[in-house]
């Protein structure tokens, strides 16, 4: 993982909480949050 | 349940479950459990907090899961027809996205790792389990998250590489 990042191969960022796809894998969630990352996720 | 109401989300916003101590089996809470974990490993990573979170219950639930698992049922219910759509203009960078939630198992104090990968514009790759040990930090619970993630991140980039080394000689 260490050589992926000195050679950019992976780039690793911080994500404030609500451009997190990953959010509502860890905790209930309310509508206008859900919908939100449901989008994000690809789902139409 | 075909004539239930559909609602928006799949739990209630800090739902907190405990085990019951013995399992009341007139309800079929297993079979449905199952039937959603078959849905949410294909096609439905919305579902996977909620299906995650009733499965810790299998060995013993109550009236008050059954409920959660009829809510679940009346979000898929709304929600029957969608699923992941990819996008030809999305961007081809395969993206990952990890995060915890510290403690949020009220019984076991133990934290959440859930992680994400989008690729094509929709959901490839996706996860959401109970760590084993408890994290001590917010930031013990999120470094466990990220190494579970890097190694999906690996295995995703391997997976891709491969696709795009077959499809060159295709």
């Amino acid at each position: 993982m260490r050589d992926a990042i000195t050679t950019d191969k992976v780039i690793l960022e911080h994500c404030l909480t609500d451009e997190i796809a990953a959010d509502p894998m860890t905790k209930e969630l309310a509508e206008v949050k859900h919908d939100k990352h449901v989008k994000t996720m690809g789902m139409y | 349940m075909a004539e239930c109401n559909p609602i928006a989300t799949p739990l209630d916003v800090g739902l907190q479950l405990a085990k019951s101590e013995k399992s009341d089996e007139s309800l079929s809470y297993r079979e449905a459990v199952g039937s959603l974990m078959y849905l949410m490993v294909g096609t439905r990573p919305d579902l996977a907090f909620a299906v995650g979170k009733l499965s810790r219950f299998v060995s013993g639930y109550g009236k008050e899961h059954w409920a959660a698992v009829k809510r679940v049922l009346r979000y898929v219910k709304g929600y029957v027809d969608k699923g992941l759509v990819n996008n030809k203009a999305a961007s081809g960078i395969l993206q990952g996205f990890s995060d915890a939630d510290w403690a949020g198992d009220y019984e076991t104090r133990r934290s959440t790792t859930g992680f994400m990968f989008i690729f094509g514009g929709a959901a490839v790759s996706w996860a959401t389990k109970l760590q084993k040990t408890v994290a001590l930090s917010t930031m013990e619970a999120e470094y466990m998250t990220l190494c579970k993630a890097g190694k999906e991140a690996t295995l995703c980039g391997m997976r891709s590489r491969r696709t795009r080394s077959s499809s060159s000689t295709a």
